[in-house]
């Protein structure tokens, strides 16, 4: 299965989405609490997918990922946004997101999207 | 704990913390009234985590109510530059959705589904919302305007292609046309709820990127929210390519939330009903982009070799550090943990304290006599009481978050009750037992309430009394031996004793004329229950509740107040509170082989029972007069039905006890005297057996392990006036 790292400055997110992975198979090898720390993990641990929010402070989803598609193109970063975003997503779309969820989403969503990518 | 709770204690956590820290940022900056940058930020980050998290618990009117506040900091990021009036409202609106999300986290706390009514305060962040935008009239909302589609996705301007649009054949493949292009329509409906359809088929768009000559697509601006067209329609494509048709369907089935896909061969380009626009590079030309500059696997990248990254990371870690400082050394400094797990902890170590004695007092091993042995025990119990004393400061914590609220307090009222006032708060480091700030919020916030409304003039009658317009509260922590005393004053226009001696005799209160009573007692009659002597009941005080609820409260917590005041130039109050509740000097008195322990705080005096009189009623009820006042006598071996104990009246010892202004006197057998005693609960066998345990407010176990029953003096006092 693959591996995932949880980027989201909220504790809640991060351990309601580790939750919904590890109870469908997938191995949660990092979270980051923002995109600095997301580049920063993601260098040294290289996972295979990234869930992140977009909203963060020190870094935002939109940096992080335009960071992290600087150092591997071939990682599959899946943005969490929340309804109002829309133009940000779009830009992460541009910017090589390989899909995007939004919250509130169900388990079986975000399970989907990571199957589809892993 | 399923799944669901420990999120419910992760939301509630979490969420508190967030709207703790908010709340304290818009108090510090009350002064300046407006907000940084980093700050507008903050709150909008704050209100998007809140938003989110609501909204996966299902929450609707929380989510609703932080997307609209979320909205108009939205707005503020773009345009921080608003008239302070307007600060100020926004600062009110932020504050008052403070206190509502609190409160229904509280609800959440409790089991309870927060269904509190947003309404109102929804639709008044709309009308700031609308007003902020009319201030900031060419502005545009959206924090993010993406380059239009068309000339966007074909290109894909992006650092990286997308790994959907790498791998393009440079060779043309069979069955092409006269002008080598093939005419393809695809339908793509999406899963139903998988939400921003729009940006969904946007998506799709930018996944074809290179693929294709020309496209059309309905919905046609993909820019706009179109979600329920592409809902209602699905998303249809039109496109015009030299690539097989396999090559094409490949890249649609990866949709996620994929429904379903209809893809057909168009014979040529008259039936597609929108026009088509061209991509901006031939499919030649992005073909050989591709292949020039193809991005590089990821294998072939090793960790060591992404120089620009590696060395770019570390940057906006610093600034993370500079930034956070605060709130990076708060979280590292502290570990939160559950009560329960202190008090967990602090009943072993009562354990330990006890079986410690048993072990070192045991009489056998005592008669032996071995020198190292009571070395080591020494030891031993010079250690158990260090580890008791380290687990109670582990409940202690700084007074700082309850002087905090009072701030929030100040700023509400000042403004409604037209009076500008400074709080000044010192101390706030000052620790205290858990329990005991809980309980001190309350009898804090009256007196504060009470000095804005009363204490303090109307900013003309102080100009008049030559006093700052601005009135100041001090509130002040400070140890004082095993007590906090916390002083509240304001330099207002003090208490009017001669009103307050008018009233208290007016309402049969006192009789003495007005030149017997001193001003301590002048000033305690406001304490007492239904006292006021305002006039106008306000929204926050005047009901004469106020005091006598903080007396009564303070009492509760064993604690003491004690008012001064100088007309024209302000009131004191004093509180003096016992820094825990979980540790009281206690007297410890014996009745037969049983051992009481009688709080301190609650004895007036002890004297032997010989010296006076017992006086018995014709129904039994016995009473002495002491100094010309009666007081019933409660013979504790009666009450609690000890066999042995003394019973001849003329051979015991009377302790005099006071509580909530009653008095009584117990019989007990001797004193054995002054010790600070651990308070434990009652356990549930002791609860059985005695009887009488409405009497007893828990127990304790001694230095030699023995247990002893504390009294409630309360119950106590209670009883002697009911019968």
């Amino acid at each position: 299965m693959a591996r995932v790292m949880i980027v989201d400055d909220a504790a809640f997110m991060r351990i309601s989405i580790r939750n919904m992975l590890l109870k469908n198979g997938f191995e949660v090898v990092a979270e980051a609490e923002n995109g600095a720390d997301a580049v920063q993990k993601f260098s040294v641990i290289r996972p295979d997918i990234i869930t992140m929010d977009i909203t963060m402070p020190v870094m935002d989803g939109l940096t992080a990922l335009k960071e992290i598609k600087k150092i591997s193109s071939a990682v599959k970063v899946v943005m969490v946004s929340a309804l109002g975003q829309e133009a940000m997503v779009r830009d992460a779309v541009l910017s090589g997101a390989a899909g995007f969820i939004v919250k509130p989403y169900k388990e079986e969503n975000i399970v989907e999207t990571l199957r589809k990518l892993g | 704990m399923n799944d669901n709770d420990s999120m419910i204690e992760v939301y509630v956590y979490e969420n508190l913390q967030l709207l703790e820290q908010l709340e304290e940022m818009l108090l510090d900056n009350k002064k300046e009234m407006s907000l940084t940058r980093q700050q507008i930020d903050e709150v909008f980050r704050v209100m998007h985590t809140i938003k989110g998290s609501s909204a996966m618990m299902g929450y609707n009117g929380l989510t609703q109510l932080s997307h609209s506040v979320e909205d108009v900091f939205a707005i503020l990021r773009q345009n921080p530059d608003v008239p302070k009036g307007f600060w100020q409202r926004i600062f009110d609106q932020v504050l008052e959705c403070v206190d509502f999300f609190k409160g229904q986290i509280a609800m959440v706390q409790e089991g309870l589904l927060p269904d509190g009514d947003v309404e109102e305060l929804h639709a008044s962040s709309a009308e700031l919302l609308e007003q902020l935008s009319s201030l900031d009239a060419p502005g545009e909302p959206a924090p993010v305007t993406p380059a239009p589609i068309a000339a966007a996705a074909p290109a894909a301007p992006a650092p990286e292609p997308p790994p959907a649009a790498a791998p393009v054949p440079a060779a043309p493949v069979e069955n092409v046309t006269a002008a080598g292009s093939h005419y393809y329509y695809a339908r793509v409906v999406f899963q139903q709820g998988c939400a921003m359809e729009s940006v969904r088929a946007f998506a799709i768009v930018n996944a074809l990127g290179g693929m294709y000559s020309r496209i059309a697509h309905i919905p046609e601006d993909l820019n706009v929210n179109c979600d329920e067209a592409v809902v209602a329609d699905g998303f249809k494509i039109y496109m015009e390519t030299t690539l097989p048709e396999e090559q094409i369907k490949e890249v649609l089935e990866d949709t996620i939330f994929l429904q379903s896909l209809e893809f057909t061969e168009l014979a040529d380009a008259s039936a597609i009903p929108v026009a088509m626009r061209a991509g901006e590079q031939p499919l030649a030309a992005a073909a050989e982009t591709a292949e020039q500059a193809p991005p590089a696997p990821e294998s072939d990248r090793p960790v060591q070799s992404s120089a620009l990254p590696a060395k770019a990371a570390p940057k906006p870690k610093e600034n993370a550090n500079l930034q956070n400082n605060g709130q990076n050394a708060k979280t590292s400094n502290f570990l939160s943990v559950k009560i329960g797990r202190v008090d967990k902890l602090m009943d072993l170590v009562g354990e330990i304290v006890t079986t410690e004695s048993m072990v070192s007092r045991n009489p056998e091993v005592a008669a032996l006599h071995i020198e190292s042995f009571e070395k080591s025990t020494r030891r031993l119990r010079q250690l158990t009481d260090e580890l008791q004393d380290v687990v109670m400061s582990i409940r202690m914590v700084p007074i700082m978050a309850t002087f905090r609220k009072m701030q929030r307090i100040v700023y509400d009222m000042s403004r409604k009750v037209g009076k500008e006032t400074e709080l000044i708060l010192l101390g706030e480091q000052t620790e205290v037992d858990k329990n005991v700030i809980e309980k001190l919020s309350d009898p804090l916030m009256h007196m504060i309430r009470n000095s804005m409304d009363h204490g303090l003039e109307s900013p003309e009658e102080r100009r008049r009394a030559g006093k700052p317009e601005i009135g100041t509260i001090t509130l002040e922590a400070r140890n004082v031996g095993s007590d906090v005393m916390i002083v509240v004053s304001d330099d207002g226009r003090g208490l009017d004793r001669e009103a307050i001696i008018r009233k208290a005799t007016e309402k049969g209160l006192t009789t003495k004329p007005e030149n017997a009573i001193s001003d301590r007692e002048a000033f305690s009659f406001i304490t007492l229950p239904g006292f006021s002597t305002n006039e106008s009941v306000t929204e926050y005080s005047g009901r004469g509740v106020g005091m006598d609820v903080v007396c009564t409260n303070v009492e509760k917590m064993g604690g003491t107040l004690s008012i001064e005041s100088e007309k024209g130039a302000g009131t004191t109050f004093t509180l003096h509170i016992p820094l825990t509740l979980a540790i009281i000097d206690g007297m410890e008195v014996h009745v037969g082989d049983e051992h009481y322990i009688i709080p301190i705080l609650n004895i007036r005096e002890s004297f032997e029972s010989r010296l006076y009189d017992l006086i018995v009623d014709p129904n039994g009820a016995e009473t002495i007069i002491i100094r010309g006042q009666c007081y019933r006598v409660l013979r504790l071996h009666q009450i609690f039905g000890v066999q042995k104990g003394v019973s001849d009246f003329k051979a015991g010892i009377m302790v005099l006890v006071e509580s909530e202004g009653n008095s009584v006197c117990l019989f007990v057998d001797k004193l054995a005297g002054e010790q600070q005693v651990v308070i434990k609960p009652m356990p549930a066998f002791i609860s059985r057996t005695i009887s009488r345990r409405s009497y007893l407010s828990g127990c304790s176990i001694m230095g030699d392990g023995s247990i002893s029953l504390i009294l409630d003096v309360n119950s106590l006092t209670r009883e002697g006036y009911s019968v």
